[in-house]
């Protein structure tokens, strides 16, 4: 079987030609202009039909100086929130990125899909389920696009794992183990919004756990969740001696979300998922 | 964490094992070339899934295309939250149980 796949294979061989009607723009705007916003923009700015017409932030000042570094002209920026952008009706937005913590998922999720706005919406969906639910409710009664941005999705080795189960080879699926994580990880490299409960909700579950839960269920259809057992701690956050923290140890203070967590889940079909993230 | 993984991702099943070599994180491609354990002609055999060479455009892009063509050509979203509820309701399950140090059943809300 090994020899048959050929390693060399090139994805880009097999890749259907996308054909790109530039004269049907796109009209863009971006809500949260922090770290993976700049990931959005790039990918926006080789775009041939999007306009990027818009962007905010509830800094100020914030939004400007990211379009400016990102070298995009021309974008409306005078909006303290993602409702003021939203309510602008002379920017006829077609999309929205997305880009704010976990936090501010489901608000400017909702506002948008209310306003009859397209959303890709960063990952994880939100914090709660309650959240994610409201969510859902305002994308069926919009009839709009809502995509979670799970990139690896799209990568051609992740996509092998989904075919290798889709073919049979490996039967009637019964365990899975998944989680994985980082020895030293806890991510303040631009503040503190992912380690705030405030602003991330979530820690190490939300912010990496959510693609582990994603590579494997996807590749087996996404069954429904049953029951959970799950396990959460904070040692490493909680400790103002952190390596990792350096010298800001007043972070320890600040942390209030999960940098471990484990649990058993029970999936519909039998599945039994277990799981562990740091 | 005071190890350097929790260990590699496995799928089992009734035919044949996955093992999908670890990363840091999973938010790009999988960490090695996946092996499938599985049985050939009775002998315990293991097949390596060679490494595919990704030569197109970067992932970020490729999310980003995919969801411009669902919003022009009114296709569904590439990645649907008919699906992220069951990965955001595990999330959620966690927390709850987490806090009352007991398993809690998981409900989907009706949408
Ligand atoms: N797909 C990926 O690979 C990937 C990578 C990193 C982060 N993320 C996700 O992206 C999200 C943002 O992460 P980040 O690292 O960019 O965080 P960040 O803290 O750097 O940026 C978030 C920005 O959003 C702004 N904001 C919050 N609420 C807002 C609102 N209602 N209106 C306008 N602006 C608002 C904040 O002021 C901040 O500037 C997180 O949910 C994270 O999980 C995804």
């Amino acid at each position: 079987m090994a020899e048959k796949m050929d390693a060399k294979l090139d994805y880009n061989q097999k890749k259907e030609e996308v054909v790109v009607d530039a004269n049907r723009k796109l009209r863009i705007g971006i809500i949260g202009c922090g770290w993976i916003a700049d990931s959005h923009i790039d990918s926006y700015k080789r775009m041939p039909d999007v306009e990027i017409v818009a962007g905010c932030d509830l800094i100020p000042g914030k939004a400007a100086a990211f379009f400016k570094k990102n070298g995009v002209e021309g974008v409306k920026t005078d909006y303290a929130s993602h409702k003021e952008m939203l309510d602008d009706e002379s920017l006829q937005l077609d999309a929205v990125s997305i880009c704010t913590y976990n936090r501010q998922h489901a608000e400017p999720a909702i506002y948008a899909l209310n306003k009859g706005v397209h959303v890709m919406l960063e990952k994880p969906f939100t914090v709660t389920i309650e959240e994610a639910a409201e969510v859902m409710k305002a994308e069926k009664a919009s009839g709009k696009v809502l995509s979670i941005g799970f990139q690896p999705r799209l990568d051609p080795n992740m996509q092998m794992i989904k075919k290798i189960v889709d073919s049979g080879e490996l039967g009637q699926i019964y365990y899975i183990q998944t989680g994985g994580g980082r020895r030293r990880g806890i991510p303040t490299p631009f503040g503190t919004s992912f380690i705030e409960d405030k602003t991330a909700g979530l820690g190490a579950l939300a912010d990496i756990g959510c693609y582990s839960l994603d590579m494997v269920l996807n590749a087996i259809g996404y069954p429904k969740p049953l029951t959970v057992t799950g396990y959460k701690s904070d040692f490493f956050g909680k400790d103002p001696n952190y390596v990792g923290y350096g010298a800001h140890h007043e972070y320890a203070d600040l942390f209030g979300v999960d940098d471990f967590a484990a649990a058993f889940v029970r999936l519909e079909g039998g599945i039994i998922l277990d799981f562990r993230i740091a | 964490m005071n190890i350097d993984t929790p260990g590699d991702t496995i799928i089992l099943g009734t035919k044949g094992g996955l093992r999908i070599p670890s990363t840091d994180c999973w938010n790009g491609s999988v960490g090695g070339p996946m092996k499938i354990y599985h049985e050939v002609c009775g002998l315990q055999t293991e097949t390596v899934v060679p490494i595919i060479n990704d030569h197109g455009p970067s992932l970020f892009d490729r999310k980003i295309r995919s969801f411009l063509d669902a919003c022009k050509n009114g296709t569904p979203a590439p990645v649907p939250s008919s699906q992220i509820i069951y990965n955001q309701a595990i999330l959620d399950g966690i927390a709850k149980s987490a806090k009352v140090g007991r398993e809690v059943e998981i409900v989907i809300p009706e949408i």
